[in-house]
Formats: structure tokens, C-alpha cells, sequence
């Protein structure tokens, strides 16, 4: 056979075309110059809760079935879960990512079983306020709070409270089958085991309040709102007509109840606690009377659903004109009204409509259609606007080292935004103490668009983390995640409840709770799914080495496409910023 | 959170594929199945511009890139080649698009079908023939638009899973870029059974879809979620799994965020859902015969 | 051993004899026999290589090169228009530098319609890469199988090895087929390149700039130049092995000639008793058998026809717009020789009409009497 004389022709290497090389060589990433910003941010629940409590991360938790760091996580922002996830108006809910698909995480549900399963204790933030003791004065939500915080910051506290037993309307307000007692002394112990005292029975009045002032850094000042505000119409001093703050505090006058007609004046929750504590009290009609319609109704829509379970009647679009009868009620005349184009506080003003007044025969009314602050400091002390102790956005009043909040201040008047209110109190007066200005940190705490904010985002910084910023991936990546409706939250029925005045809302198992919070997505917090990397048709996404850290794009092959943002469920990889 | 497993990649960065290209994604899912060992038969597709030019490839394992028509009995000579080597467990895949798969290619593949011969065969579908600019072809659906179907195409897609059904192989499916996790079951347990295995890959293409270059994935979804392109499979061309129930989104969530659609007339778009709904059916009744036959 | 055989089933016998790992092919009238020879082997364990009965000649010849990239012994068989439909495969075989070996038959193209000898079909194929021999009858087929497969393997190119339809593939002559011993031995193991390997992945066959294309060509070209070494070789080879071999050129009664005759395959057979009988009527004239076609061999012509002063070139073909394309391709070899010969081209056979002793004696006649040689082929006819 020839010997091969000419190798190329024959060389079976040099004959035929065979790539060998890989593809690696060629910078695909220099076809654009737009990249993917790995950022993390806060979720629509934190930012909507007046709180800025770590909802995700608390779920997260708890998805895993760890319901000790999904407590310890909702203590980093607040000290009462227990309470917030019985009695919260949920706004958090209302934002959830997942409301439009398959429906709102049972967020408050979640945060009770976090209390309920859960054990931690509050974290110490610093002991930078050591030396700058603070009286608190008023131990409702707001006063509570504060103290919590202060604590954690290393502030002696100090809590006033004028009544026998600390928890203010937790406990003279909020009747028990929504919120049991054991359950507001079992969260309130977790404010003194950090240390704060506590002094009952103990009103603090203008002098007091001086004298505090002069031996401490600062006080924050919260005596609530449960002044009761008369209507002013003719026969409210009749035998009978009781205010709505007095009912709900007394189990003789709720005995009274017993066996009557009951009206209820009033919208808020107030009205609704009162009726349904009269009808426990074994009134044999209770109707709610309210000048607006249903829809307008200022009561959590929780409530009135369940009152309306309960079999309490409701009377809307009615005022009352006069309380009729000798010495004891024994009707109320109401005055028909109607919706008038003209707004009131940004809400449409009801008023007297055409038609005749109507009577309605009651055995006994109950006032709750508005509570003030007690008139004890209106003297001058400090600044007051239309009813409320004026403060600035950081809970300063007008006479310095004076802060105040909850009910008395200018809030909306709920457990978790007397709450926050206590929480800004406690940073701006920790601020303050240690000599730093509340416009320097404000961009690192808020949360959103903010008043909530972070405590831990103050003291502990995290890379990559944007809390002005709010995951909201849209309608298609949430359509790719897997759908489950909410576990059904398990209540005892409507009658049952009525007949035993047990607590009402029952909350989740464990094993309900954590089929509900691995509903949760984690919105805004990178939960390592590597959807980022499956989906990018480059290989361009780097994972982290290890868990928690950030996954980064290959520049060099990155064509910037956005398919990771895209697919991401949590909002945290976003599309295109041109590097 | 469910988290996806760390792919091991087969293909190199580097390739040639439009950004946000839904081909390429699937292509490189497909490769993360299959693994090192394999031979992978290229032609003339998007596949082949993606896999990149002299001296450079991306497909990372021995590979051919052959004629447009005929992936099929190129990869079945391979395979009957190394089986004749004694190199039987190097499984050999061809990729070809559906111009390759649904046209010009569809006699090869029908005979290579038909002789059961041991190759995994998979049509990345992007519906035109793209690489060559986006010329209809028999894998456009009705009334889609492209470059040689301006006023709508006015043909219906071909039914390719029911023809390769009719064949009577061991093994076809459907599988989309948007189910990963599906997808590689799909991949692997086409290499565990041996025979003609045909995998319908639907791959969105930005360019010729008029889509944005970050929606190949999401579009994906929603061909699945409406049931314009159900993920099931057919085992021995009889039996039918459906694999996916999706939630029966209306076909305008699909059709709205294509440029390619966005002539259609409302009567259109009814006809259009008329027809998957139909499809559907014709589907989930084949499916439930399946689970009764096998009692 | 000696049978009396077809020529079709010549091939078989040649074939399996070489043991081709992999065999495509398609059925087609005048192939047929071979085809299911083949299959019937395969089926019976006779040949241990795997036929695929493709469904079409186009998918037969992809499967092959494939086949024969992966690193196999592959084979297969067509005609005409499943010659015709391989064409694209074809140069993919060939630009991919296959060892893939092919029995063609040479059978009329449609259209219109026709099922005889005609060599228009695989002459048509000429610039696609392969290499071509043209064979004689039953045995030189039969023997040009085995020796091609060493030729395709040593070269890096296929060949195509060429028998005409009826005359070879469907008549009985007496053929020798060797024992498997004895082709095992001038036929070892294919050590063909192993394209598709695992630990030296690579993709063959990408795209390629012009440059490049251009570069590879030119090694194609030098490969086919290198072809006619290996073939020369080859044959003398097996002439040693076997007893038989063919030259690259064959000419006889060139000495004193005044035209020689030019012809391919089986109406060189016919031809050898036209110009016995010429001869013995005193007619000077030689007869020069042209049967390897690609790669051309220019200098073993001229060395054959320098000095003749009048050729006539008869064959069963037309390029449609010149002429018979052996007799175009005669003339090109020659163009450069000091006193180039005149050269007439004859056309005869055609759609496979007969070719004669008598027929091809008028060739001769005619062409000797030329005056003046026409640049166009000289129509024949023949008779059905």
C-alpha cells in the first residue's frame, strides 16, 4: 500500500471540518450592555403593616415547620403577636402578592400560631441607651410598645398605668371572646422580662407628669382615648343609655343586658364588640344603629362579618334624634338619613333625609359612636389640635422630651398603629439620646413608602437590600407559581359562640399553619429556588456558594434578555438597569 | 419553597441564539438531561445557528450537524453504527425545528419511526421556519402571522404528536421550557426506553413571535395554562397521559402578548378558543379511554 | 469458487464477503436483487452487519455517510432516480470525506420513462465528489466491489462502482467470488476515523468561511489526485491476491493503429469482437477501454492516445447541449498533447436500445472515412 505523501489530504483530522472548541470564547455579553439587578426588598404585607413587621421571613419559618424563629422573627418589630394576630385589622393581607391568584395568605392566622407554637425571646438591639431612663405613661398598645423597644435599646423603662392591671383597652376595651386574658398577660410578660417596670394603680397628672419629666431622658406619653363622647341629643341621661366604654368594661351592666332589646349606637368596633357582648350577655335582640351605610362602616369587615353571623341586626343610614321614655329608655327615634355629595374627613356626609323619623322600642342603648382622650392635660402642658396631642412625625410634641402617641395622638385607632406609633416614639427618643437625627437614618429604615420602618434595618444593615422598595412581580410570574386557596381558618360557630362566650377565632394546627405559610412566597427575599438559573438560556447565573447569598449574572455572556427577572417569583431579580 | 435542583450544564455559554431565545433555553434544558454521553444530531434550525460557527460549538458532546430533512435517519445511522461498535449505551439525539420535523423532514422521520429505530428525536418548535427570517411553515398556527402568512395563516397546524401516534412508537410527549422539572422526566425516561422516542418541544422565538425579549417563559406558561399546548404523553402511540392540568386560561392571555397576533378579530380569537377547547376534550377523552383500557 | 451468476448477485456476494457493518438502502427496479440478497443475509445471520430498509434513497445515503462518520463499513445500492434523489447526500458524502462504497446501475432517468441501460444517471453525478468506475461485466463488478471499499477507506472518498442495468445486473456469466479468507485478508477490519467520540467530543460539519471552504476543497482535489496512486495499487494488489487486475487504462492493437475506439463497460465487450473481426477484415484500428472516471486518469490516456491520429469515443450517454461526456472529458485530457488526435464522438445505446458488433463496426467505418471531425456526436441509434 502508498504511503500517505501528502498528510493534509489525508490527515483525517485536517480533512473535514470538526469544531472542537467551545462556544465559552465568544463574549455574548458585550451584545448588550443592559444586566439584571439582583435586589432585595421588602414584601407589599411589610410594607403595609404600620408595624414593618418581617412577614416573609416569619413565614418562611414557618413554612419549615420552625415556629421559633418564625416568633422570633415578627419580635424583631413587634412584642405582641399573640394580640396583633387576634385582633389586627390585617392590611397586610389586603396587599398579599397572592390575592388575585389564588388568594391572600391567612397572614394574621399565621402570626397567632407563631405565638401560640412558638418559643423565642426579644433580641437586645444595644445597650447604648443604658443611661437615658424613659417613663412610660399609659400601658396600652402604644405605651407597650414603646416600652418594648426601648427596652431592646437598652433604656431603663419605666410603664405608669393608672388602672389595677396593665394592657389598657386589651383588656377594658377588646371583650374576651376576641381577645382571652391569659392570652394579653402571657404576651405582656415578655415586656417585663426584658426588665421594664411596671406601676399599677398609678395616675400620673400634670404635676406627675413634670416631676417625670425632670427625672427622665424623655417620656412618652399614652393615656389612650376612653373619654366617652355623648351624642348630645335630648334623653341621653336616661336610665338605660349607657356609654359604649362603660358596658364593655363592667359585667353588671352587661348583666343587664339579659333578656332585653339592646340598640347600639355607633360603627367602629366598639359598636360591635358592645353588641356582641350584649348578645352573650343573653340579650334577646341587639340592633346595631349606623348613620352611613354597611359598606362605610369604620369596623373591621372581620367584625361586622361575624356579628352579622351572630344574628345581630343592623339598622343603617339612621341617626338618633332622641332617647325616648320616663326614667329608663324605653325607645330610640331615629332620624332617616341619606348621602350627600358634600365629603367629611374624605368621606361622603350623611344627612337628613325626607322621611318621617322612626321609632325603635330598646330596653337599653349603648353609646360607642366615638371616645376622646381624658381632658386630665389639657392645660397648657404642651400643644392640643382638634381633640388629639399634636406631634410631629416622630411623636415629639411641643414641650421638649415630651413624645406622645396611640389614641391620644393623631393615629388611627387600632392595636398595631397605637402600636407603631409607640415604636416611632422609641427610636426618635433613642435617637435623640445618643445624639443622632432622625432625617440621617430615615432612608435605611423605612419601609415602602413608609411611616413603618425596621428597627433591625437600623442596627443591623443588609447588602443588597432596598426597604424603599417593594416586590411586586406581575399577574404572569405570580400565575407560574403553584396555586392552593387558603386553608379555611377554623372558628367555632355562630351560636355556640353566642351561648358560651368562648374565643371565637380558634386558630391554625401546626399542620395547618404550615400548609397556610408555605402558601407564602417570600416576596422580595431570594429564597435560593434557582428559577434564575434554570431559566436563563445562557447559563449566565451564578448560584451562591452557599445558602443566603447572592446569585450573579456571568457579564460576559449576560445578553441581558430579563428572562430571570422574569421568572422570578420573590421580585427579587429585576430587568434591565444598563450597567 | 420547592427549589429546583442545580443544573449540571452540557452546553458551553457563548451561543449565537437571539437574547431571551426560547429554543435555546430548551435546548439547553434538554442537554442537562441528556448528560456528557450522548451524540447529538444537529441540522439546519435555529438549533444549528445557536450551536455556533467554526471552531466553536456549544453542545459540549460529539455532535453532527447534517442535512435539513433528514435528523432522523442521520442520528439512526449513527446509533446502528455504534451499536455496531459495541458503544450501545451511547444513546444518540437529534434536534431538528419544526420546518425540519413537520416538512421537509417528516418522510425521514415517518420511516425512522416506522422502523422503530433507537434514536431520541426532538422538534424544537418555534412555529415559522425562523432561521432563515420567519417563513410559514405546517407547525404556524391559523391565523398567526408571519413573513409568507402576512394577513394571517390561513392552514391549521399540523397535529404532529397524532401523526408520530399513529407510528405506534414506544414513546412521545410534549414538553415545554417553562416545566423544567417535566421536561427532564421526559428527557430521562426517554433514554431509559428503547425505540423511536419523539419529544414536541414549543419553544417561543422573540423575534418572530413579537414578543419581548424577557417573555419566552412566561409565554411558555401560558400556552400550557390554556391548553394551547397541553404537556401529556403517548406511550406505544395508545396510551395517553395527561401530565398537567392547568387552569384553563382563556386563549387571549396568550394570544394578547404576541405582536404576531395582534391583527386577530374577536371572531378569530373565538374560533381559536372554539378549537383548543375542542382539542382538549378530544385529549382528556383519549386520556381517561387510556386509564380504562390499562384496568 | 466459481458460479454462473448475475451480475447483482455478483455484488451481493462481493459485499458480504467485505462484512459492511451498516447497509441503507431503497428498492428500485433494476437494483432490487441486490437489495434482497442483502436483506435476506442480514436476516439469516449470514451477514452480521445491520440493514436499514429506509423509506427513501435520499435517507439511504444519509444514514451511510453517518454510518460511515461514526466509523462503520457501510454500503448501499441505487439507480437512477434513487441516484438522482441522493444527489444532495451525495456531496455531503463526499465533502464529509465518507468511506462509503456504492453499487449504482445504470439505468435510464425519467424522463420520460424507461427501465433499461443507459449511463446518463450516474455520469450526472460526476462533480459530486465520488469517485466512478465503470465496469465491464459480472466479474470485474464483482471484484471492483471489493478492491473500491479499500480504495474509499485508504482515500477518505466515496466510490461509486458502476454496472449497467440488463447487460450486467440481470444477465448470468461465470464469476469467480474468492473465499472469505482470502478477502479477509487483502481486506482486514475498517480503520475508518472514528468521528463521534466521547473522549474528544467535536461537531463535524459546522459552518465554515470561505476561506476555509476553499481550503478543504482544495484537499478534497488533492485527495482525488492521490486517488489514482491508491488505485493503481490497489489493483496490482489484488491481482496478486486474487489473479485479476484491471490497469487503470486497458489498450490493445494501439501499435500501428489508425483510430482507436473508445469505449466503457459492456460495449467495450461487444466492442473487443467488432475489432477482432475489423482486424481480421485488416482495419488498423485499436480499442481503448476507459473505466475509472473520477478521478480522471489524464496521464494514463494521453500515455495510451498521444499518438493516435483518429479516436472515436461510442457511449450511452448525453450531457444535453454538448455532447457524450466521456467524449467531452477524452478531449479535455488530450487538449494539451503536442499534436492533440482528432476526436469524433459517437452516441449509441441510449435509453438502452442494442450496441452490436455490426453497429460498432459502422462506427468505425464512419469515423475512419471522416474528413472533417464534427465538435457534436455523431447520433447511432441502435435497435430496440
Amino acid at each position: 500500500m502508498p504511503e500517505i505523501t501528502c498528510p493534509d489530504c489525508l490527515d483525517p483530522e485536517q480533512v473535514i471540518p470538526i469544531s472542537r472548541e467551545s462556544t465559552a470564547v465568544f463574549k455574548t455579553g458585550s451584545w448588550s450592555s443592559v444586566r439584571p439587578q439582583f435586589s432585595e426588598k421588602i414584601s407589599p404585607c411589610r410594607a403595609a403593616c404600620p408595624l414593618g413587621n418581617n412577614i416573609s421571613a416569619a413565614l418562611r419559618a414557618a413554612a419549615n415547620g420552625d415556629f421559633d424563629a418564625a416568633l422570633a422573627a415578627f419580635l424583631e418589630e413587634t412584642p405582641l403577636p399573640g394580640i396583633c394576630g387576634r385582633v389586627c385589622y390585617h392590611p397586610c393581607q389586603d396587599d398579599c402578592n397572592r390575592k388575585e391568584t389564588d388568594g391572600e395568605l391567612q397572614i394574621r392566622a399565621l402570626e397567632r400560631a407563631a405565638s401560640d407554637y412558638g418559643n423565642a425571646a426579644p433580641q437586645l438591639l444595644t445597650d447604648a441607651g443604658r443611661n437615658s431612663p424613659v417613663a412610660v405613661v399609659g400601658s396600652g398598645p402604644a405605651g407597650l410598645s414603646c416600652a418594648y423597644h426601648l427596652a431592646r435599646m437598652g433604656h431603663p423603662v419605666t410603664v405608669y398605668e393608672s388602672a389595677e392591671i396593665p394592657g389598657g383597652l386589651l383588656v377594658r376595651g377588646i371583650p374576651s371572646f376576641r381577645l382571652p386574658e391569659k392570652i394579653v398577660t402571657k404576651e405582656l410578660s415578655r415586656i417585663w422580662d426584658l426588665g421594664v417596670t411596671l406601676k399599677t394603680g398609678t395616675t400620673i397628672d400634670p404635676a406627675g407628669l413634670k416631676k417625670l419629666l425632670q427625672v427622665h431622658r424623655a417620656v412618652f406619653l399614652a393615656p389612650g382615648a376612653d373619654a366617652h363622647q355623648p351624642l348630645k341629643v335630648p334623653g341621653e341621661l336616661l336610665a338605660g343609655v349607657v356609654p359604649g366604654i362603660d358596658f364593655l368594661r363592667s359585667t353588671s351592666l352587661q348583666q343587664k343586658a339579659k333578656g332585653i332589646n339592646v340598640a347600639v349606637v355607633g360603627g367602629g368596633n366598639s359598636a360591635m364588640d358592645a353588641a356582641r357582648t350584649a348578645l352573650r350577655a343573653g340579650a334577646i335582640r341587639v340592633t346595631v344603629l349606623y348613620r352611613r351605610t354597611l359598606n362605610e362602616m369604620p369596623a373591621f369587615a372581620d367584625e361586622v362579618k361575624e356579628a352579622e353571623a351572630e344574628g345581630i341586626r343592623f339598622k343603617t343610614l339612621v341617626a338618633p334624634m332622641a332617647f325616648l321614655g320616663k326614667e329608663r329608655v324605653k325607645a330610640v327615634r331615629l332620624m332617616p338619613m341619606k348621602m350627600s355629595a358634600i365629603e367629611e374627613d374624605g368621606r361622603l356626609r350623611p344627612i337628613p333625609s325626607e322621611k318621617e323619623p322612626i321609632e325603635l322600642a330598646c330596653d337599653m342603648a349603648v353609646i360607642a359612636a366615638g371616645q376622646q382622650p381624658a381632658g386630665l392635660f389639657m392645660d397648657g402642658l404642651f400643644r392640643w389640635r382638634s381633640g388629639r396631642v399634636e406631634v410631629d412625625a416622630w411623636h415629639r410634641t411641643s414641650r421638649p422630651g415630651l413624645y406622645a402617641g396611640g389614641d391620644a395622638s393623631p393615629a388611627r385607632a387600632s392595636v398595631v398603629d397605637a402600636m407603631a406609633t409607640g415604636k416611632r416614639a422609641a427610636l426618635s427618643i433613642h435617637l435623640a439620646s445618643v445624639n443622632r437625627r432622625v432625617h440621617e437614618i430615615e432612608s435605611a429604615v423605612t419601609l415602602g413608602k413608609g411611616p413603618a420602618f425596621s428597627l433591625t434595618a437600623f442596627f443591623h444593615a443588609q447588602e443588597r437590600w432596598r426597604p424603599d422598595q417593594v416586590a411586586r412581580p406581575d399577574g404572569i410570574t405570580l400565575a407560574m407559581a403553584p396555586q392552593h386557596p387558603p386553608q379555611p381558618l377554623p372558628h367555632i360557630d355562630a351560636c355556640r359562640a353566642v351561648q358560651t362566650g368562648e374565643e371565637v377565632a380558634r386558630g391554625y394546627s401546626t399542620e395547618a399553619a404550615i400548609q397556610e405559610a408555605q402558601r407564602c412566597l417570600v416576596c422580595g427575599t431570594c429564597v435560593g429556588c434557582n428559577r434564575c438559573l434554570v431559566f436563563c438560556p445562557e447559563g449566565a447565573v451564578i448560584p451562591p456558594d452557599d445558602a443566603g447569598g447572592l446569585y450573579l449574572y456571568r457579564d460576559e455572556y449576560c445578553k441581558g434578555c430579563g428572562l430571570c427577572a422574569s421568572v422570578c417569583l420573590r421580585g427579587v431579580m429585576e430587568p434591565g438597569g444598563v450597567e | 419553597m420547592n427549589a429546583l435542583l442545580r443544573p449540571t450544564e452540557i452546553m458551553s455559554p457563548g451561543q449565537m441564539s437571539c437574547p431571551g431565545c426560547g429554543l435555546a433555553l430548551g435546548m439547553r434544558q434538554v442537554m442537562r438531561a441528556m448528560g456528557r454521553r450522548c451524540v447529538v444530531v444537529v441540522v439546519p434550525s435555529c438549533v444549528a445557528v445557536t450551536t455556533g460557527p467554526f471552531p466553536n460549538y456549544t453542545l459540549g458532546v460529539p455532535a453532527f450537524h447534517s442535512a435539513f430533512e433528514i435528523a432522523a435517519p442521520t442520528a439512526a445511522g449513527i446509533r446502528n453504527a455504534l451499536i455496531q461498535q459495541g458503544q450501545a449505551d451511547i444513546p444518540v439525539l437529534a434536534f431538528a425545528g419544526d420546518g425540519g420535523t413537520f416538512d421537509i423532514g417528516l418522510q425521514s422521520l415517518s420511516g425512522c419511526a416506522d422502523r422503530n429505530e433507537d434514536i431520541i428525536y426532538v422538534c424544537m418548535d418555534n412555529e415559522a421556519y425562523m432561521n432563515t427570517g420567519i417563513q410559514v411553515s405546517s407547525a404556524t398556527p391559523e391565523f398567526t402571522w408571519t413573513g409568507t402568512s402576512p394577513s394571517g395563516n390561513t392552514r391549521r397546524k399540523k397535529k404532529i404528536m397524532e401523526i408520530m401516534a399513529a407510528h405506534r412508537m414506544p414513546y412521545a410527549a410534549t414538553a415545554s421550557p417553562a416545566f423544567p422539572e417535566d421536561l427532564e422526566r421526559k428527557i430521562k425516561k426517554a433514554k431509559s426506553i428503547r425505540g423511536t422516542r419523539f419529544i414536541h418541544v414549543l419553544a417561543p422565538c422573540t423575534t418572530g413571535w413579537k414578543i419581548r425579549e424577557d417573555m419566552a417563559v412566561k409565554v411558555a406558561m401560558l400556552s400550557v395554562e390554556t391548553n394551547i399546548f397541553p404537556l401529556y404523553e403517548i406511550e406505544d402511540g395508545l396510551k395517553y397521559t395527561i401530565n398537567y392540568r392547568s387552569r384553563r386560561l382563556p386563549v387571549e392571555r396568550y394570544l394578547e402578548v404576541q405582536g404576531r397576533y395582534r391583527h386577530l378579530k374577536p371572531e378569530q380569537t373565538v374560533l381559536i378558543q372554539n378549537e383548543v377547547d375542542r382539542s382538549w376534550e378530544e385529549l382528556s377523552a383519549r386520556a381517561e379511554r387510556s386509564v380504562v383500557s390499562d384496568a | 469458487m466459481r458460479k454462473f451468476i448475475t451480475g447483482n448477485t455478483a455484488v451481493a456476494e462481493a459485499v458480504r464477503l467485505c462484512r459492511p457493518d451498516i447497509i441503507a438502502a431503497y428498492p428500485i427496479t433494476p437494483q432490487t436483487p441486490i437489495y434482497e440478497k442483502l436483506s435476506d443475509w442480514e436476516d439469516s445471520g449470514k451477514i452480521k452487519g445491520k440493514m436499514m430498509r429506509t423509506e427513501s434513497e435520499h435517507s439511504a445515503m444519509a444514514a451511510c455517510l453517518a454510518a460511515s462518520l461514526t466509523g462503520v463499513r457501510t454500503f448501499t445500492a441505487t439507480s437512477s432516480q434513487g441516484l438522482a434523489l441522493m444527489h444532495e447526500m451525495l456531496h455531503f458524502a463526499s465533502g464529509l470525506r465518507t468511506g462509503v462504497v456504492m453499487a449504482a446501475v445504470n439505468r435510464t432517468l425519467a424522463a420520460p420513462w424507461a427501465f433499461w441501460s443507459d449511463q446518463t444517471d450516474t455520469l450526472s453525478q460526476r462533480d459530486t465528489g465520488w469517485m466512478q468506475v465503470y465496469c465491464e461485466d459480472n466479474q470485474e463488478t464483482a471484484d471492483m466491489i471489493i478492491q473500491a471499499f479499500k480504495i474509499a477507506e485508504t482515500v477518505l472518498l466515496p466510490m461509486m462502482v458502476i454496472l449497467e442495468a440488463n447487460f450486467i445486473s440481470h444477465f448470468m456469466e461465470p464469476v469467480d467470488i474468492p473465499s472469505q479468507k482470502d478477502v479477509d485478508a487483502f481486506l482486514p477490519a475498517v480503520a475508518l476515523p472514528r468521528r463521534f467520540d466521547l473522549e474528544n467530543p467535536g461537531y463535524v460539519s459546522p459552518t465554515v468561511t470561505q476561506k476555509q471552504f476553499e481550503a478543504y476543497r482544495r484537499r478534497t482535489s488533492d485527495a482525488m489526485t492521490h486517488a489514482l496512486a491508491v488505485i493503481a495499487d490497489v489493483d496490482e494488489a489484488f491481482g496478486k491476491a486474487f489473479g485479476r487486475s484491471y490497469g487503470i487504462v486497458e489498450i490493445t492493437g494501439a501499435e500501428d493503429a489508425e483510430l482507436v475506439l473508445v469505449t466503457t463497460a459492456t460495449i467495450t465487450s461487444t466492442a473487443r469482437v467488432a475489432v477482432k473481426e475489423l482486424r481480421e477484415e485488416g482495419v488498423k484500428v485499436g480499442l481503448c477501454k476507459l473505466r475509472l472516471f473520477r478521478p480522471f486518469p489524464v496521464q494514463a490516456v494521453k500515455e495510451a492516445l498521444k499518438n493516435i491520429p483518429k479516436i472515436a469515443v461510442l457511449e450511452r450517454n448525453i450531457s444535453q447541449g454538448r455532447e457524450g461526456i466521456f467524449c467531452s472529458e477524452l478531449k479535455s485530457a488530450l487538449i494539451n498533447c503536442t499534436r492533440p488526435p482528432q476526436v469524433q464522438g459517437y452516441l449509441a445505446g441510449i435509453g438502452g436500445t442494442n450496441v452490436d458488433p455490426p453497429l460498432i463496426k459502422k462506427v468505425v467505418h464512419h469515423a475512419l472515412a471522416l474528413k472533417t471531425f464534427s465538435d457534436g456526436p455523431v447520433w447511432m441509434g441502435g435497435d430496440a
